[in-house]
């Protein structure tokens, strides 16, 4: 017997565990369970294992892919995941009451925060900052858990500078589709974790080349790296990503749970930007905007100082969202919010760059904030935008089309381009002509686009579909991502699981073949990225 | 031409998580803790500047600080301030609210302001006496809390915001307001204009002269001890569907707590 909350009705009490944010698709479970620790979850796979029964794992739900979404059988709730055993300190967060079991092992110049899967993104960033420290991945949605961050390798605007969460994960705890647990971490961490992070584990993966090898009772599993060539670009969670430098924790790093539940994370924080800027730019046009942007990728490339945290487009619809909310926000033609760390000693001299820069782009309005009180503010703005669009798109009662493409920096203004073309011309034939046909926002410092089709009727939706898939080929034949940062979770184009336009049939058989050397009767995250 | 002052302080963030100072007297007050505009003297320096752009004029801010302040104050110049007075001395900012405002009050008889404005109250130590004791000190007349403004040449018509309905008075200048939410909303300094702001001119003194008359050896009222309120049991969020969310808080309500 298992001693885990259970709740059979799932559609009657927990309708919501059977969908994500994205409205793609509603689910179906029998049963929903609410492991509170690694025991219970090896439990509840041990038992779906022996009777075949398909697990779909859910975290904050605040996906935008379905990677949640069940298609039958049992939904693993991580919600009570929020006390590491190994854990030893308790910290409630003020902001959501909420208590947690954690450890912080700390070092000069950074600190490991080993957290469970519950714990929200927001509270990681609450916590770091009350205790000196800083986590450096901020994905607009903050309410995700650091499971479902890690799941699917989130990433937000300051990935410009900091990279994905994958860069912030150092070390992991997961179980398997047939209950056994593993513990790893990357290399260099190996002395900085404590003994008991890796206790009481039954299986053990280790990397050969380009293989991975999951060692269990004295048998071998391989799993050869993806043949596919990976797209050339900063931003990339399309299948899987498995490179050169890729250690055996990245097999659980964005790949939407189909190879097993994460249990435990350990993460890197380190000391926070003495001094934050959060410069709002407002542009007469896209072609200041495409300057700004140009400039601060300039500067990533060379290394030059200085290097912005962020650097994020909005086209004039955003700032509109923007405006409704606060009046000190011009109605400009497009925006940049670019966010700029700064040590004290070169605080004048990093204000000083962007003030000539912008000065000679011949951009003359901007808002800045400073304090973390602030920033905050900025960033609450920002959220607006992806928050008002989903409710125009729950009023619309069709899904959100968004593309999530991200292409060589070479290639952005011609992305930019392509997706403002494409929106006016879907406007220009929705049915009723007041209503707000699309809006575009991106993570331009990475070259990465949302593009978000607001169809009302099902004849909308169909060809919003149809230019995304023309968008998409672009995207592809110019060296670009059709996942930069949500993950393929379930999304299906022409009938076939996205992956099949990244990486082609092949690509696609590669992945299945390597889910199911670890999960063989595929129960485990059916529908995601492989679409089976 | 308006000339125009306002009266700023430096408070800790309003989320700051305090911790107690080990003889309970006050909180501790290190580096952790960053220092903001007060909310509402951003709403009296927003007011003050737009004032200014109406009528011409300047806008000189005036604080009394305890050497945290020099962001603040750069900030506020960012904003659109022109100059600032800082009388920088942690003994007369550790006054009582009464020393406090004896200080503002003889700093601003020198600066012959025809308008002053300051937040209705500091969120610190949210005494709402600063303001009006230095109009009473000064002899001018004051409005506290508005919440409207229009300015005109040598009068205003303030806004306030009484239980169930709004007044409206006419004053004559000079004379004192201080500012409530609703005003206005404060704006975020240009980029260029942050770099402009170190040019400005910030007239520092030690205030030394003070000390007689409103240091903390005055104080007729002392901060004897801090505590905090009793914890409060830990809150549940439910979420979901308003439905769902219903259903498991009814659930809680029954089979958890067993009040209904
Ligand atoms: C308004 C809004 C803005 C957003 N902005 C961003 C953004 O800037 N950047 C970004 O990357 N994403 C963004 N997202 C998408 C979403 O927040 C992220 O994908 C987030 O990482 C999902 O986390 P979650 O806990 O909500 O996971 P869920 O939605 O619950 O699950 C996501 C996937 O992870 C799997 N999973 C969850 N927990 C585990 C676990 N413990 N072990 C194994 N698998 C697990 C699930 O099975 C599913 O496949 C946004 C979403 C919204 C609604």
């Amino acid at each position: 017997m298992l001693s885990v909350k259970i709740e059979r009705d799932v559609v009657g009490k927990y309708p919501s565990y059977l969908n994500d944010e994205s409205g793609l698709v509603s689910g179906n479970a029998d049963k929903i369970f609410f492991p509170e620790n690694e025991n219970d979850v090896k439990d509840i796979m041990k038992k779906a294992q022996n009777g075949k029964i398909p697990v779909t794992i859910s975290g904050g739900g605040t996906g935008i892919s379905g990677g949640r979404v069940p298609l039958n059988g049992w939904i693993l709730a991580t919600d009570a995941m929020t006390k590491l055993d190994i854990g030893n300190m308790e910290w409630t967060d003020p902001e959501f009451n909420e208590t947690f079991q954690i450890s912080l092992i700390e070092f000069n110049n950074e600190a490991i925060l080993l957290a469970p899967v519950a714990m929200r993104l927001k509270s990681i960033q609450n916590f770091a900052r009350e205790n000196g420290w800083f986590y450096p991945p901020d994905p607009t949605e903050r309410s995700a858990f650091i499971g479902g961050n890690v799941s699917t390798n989130a990433s937000g605007a300051r990935s410009f500078k900091y990279g994905s969460t994958k860069k912030w994960v150092v070390g992991l705890r997961a179980v398997l589709p047939d209950g056994s647990s593993v513990s790893l971490c990357r290399w260099e961490y190996r002395d900085k974790l404590p003994e008991q992070f890796f206790q009481n584990t039954d299986v053990t993966i280790t990397k050969d080349g380009r293989k991975f090898i999951i060692h269990k009772l004295g048998k071998e599993i391989v799993l050869p790296f993806p043949t596919y060539e990976l797209p050339n670009v900063t931003k990339n969670v399309a299948g899987l990503v498995w490179t050169d430098d890729s250690e055996p924790l990245d097999i659980f790093i964005g790949s939407n749970g189909i190879f097993g539940a994460v249990t435990a994370v350990a993460l890197k924080l380190i000391r926070p930007p003495q001094n934050i800027l959060s410069i709002l730019i407002f542009c007469k046009n896209n072609i200041q905007a495409l300057e700004v942007i140009k400039l601060a990728q300039n500067q990533r490339r060379t290394q030059n100082f200085p290097i912005p945290m962020s650097v994020e487009y909005l086209d004039d619809r955003a700032v509109e969202i923007m405006h409704g909310k606060d009046h000190t926000i011009p109605n400009a033609k497009a925006a940049i919010i670019l966010e700029q760390d700064l040590t004290d000693d070169l605080l004048d001299n990093g204000i000083e760059f962007w003030v000539n820069s912008l000065d000679k782009l011949g951009i003359e309005s901007s808002s800045v904030a400073q304090t973390h009180k602030e920033i905050e503010h900025h960033k609450f703005l920002r959220h607006l935008i992806p928050e008002t669009i989903n409710l125009i798109v729950r009023k619309n009662g069709q899904p959100k089309l968004g593309t999530d493409y991200s292409v060589p920096d070479q290639y952005f203004p011609e992305l930019l381009e392509l997706a403002k073309t494409k929106g006016d011309e879907f406007e220009s034939q929705r049915s009723d002509q007041s209503r707000l046909g699309y809006a575009i926002w991106a993570h331009a410092g990475d070259s990465h686009l949302h593009l978000n089709f607001l169809p009302a009727t099902l004849e909308e939706v169909k060809r919003a579909k149809q230019m995304m898939v023309e968008i998409m080929s672009y995207v592809v034949s110019v060296g670009g991502s059709i996942a930069a940062e949500h993950g393929l979770g379930k999304k299906k184009f022409n009938g076939k699981p996205a992956i099949v336009f990244q990486y082609g049939e092949k690509g696609l058989q590669e992945i299945r073949n390597l889910k199911q050397k670890v999960d063989p009767t595929l129960l485990l995250n059916r529908g995601n990225i492989i679409g089976v | 031409m308006m000339k125009i002052v306002v009266m700023l302080k430096a408070v800790p963030d309003t989320e700051t998580r305090f911790q107690i100072r080990e003889d309970e007297k006050d909180v501790v007050y290190d580096d952790s803790i960053e220092w903001i505009p007060s909310p509402y003297d951003e709403y009296a320096l927003e007011a003050a500047i737009q004032t200014k752009e109406k009528l011409g004029g300047t806008v000189t801010l005036l604080t009394l600080g305890k050497g945290v302040e020099s962001q603040v104050i750069r900030k506020a110049l960012a904003m659109g301030a022109d100059d600032a007075v800082l009388v920088n001395n942690e003994d007369l900012a550790n006054s009582d609210p009464l020393g406090i405002a004896k200080v503002l009050a003889k700093e601003l008889e020198a600066l012959q302001p025809d308008l002053v404005f300051a937040g209705r109250l500091a969120t610190d130590t949210a005494d709402s006496f600063v303001g009006p004791a230095v109009g009473e000190l000064l002899n001018m007349p004051v409005v506290a809390e508005i919440s409207g403004l229009e300015a005109e040449e040598g009068k205003i018509i303030v806004t306030r915001d009484a239980t169930a309905r709004k007044e409206k008075f006419e004053i004559t200048l000079p004379a004192i307001v201080t500012t409530d939410k609703g005003l206005n909303e404060p704006r975020y300094p240009k980029l260029p204009d942050i770099m402009k702001a170190k040019r400005k001119k910030v007239d520092e003194k030690d205030g030394s002269g003070y000390l007689e008359f409103a240091g903390t050896a005055n104080r007729k009222v002392t901060q004897i001890k801090v505590e905090f309120p009793p914890a409060k049991k830990g809150g549940v969020i439910f979420t979901g569907d308003l439905d769902e969310a219903v259903e498991k808080l009814v659930d809680a309500l029954h089979n958890k707590e067993k009040v209904i």
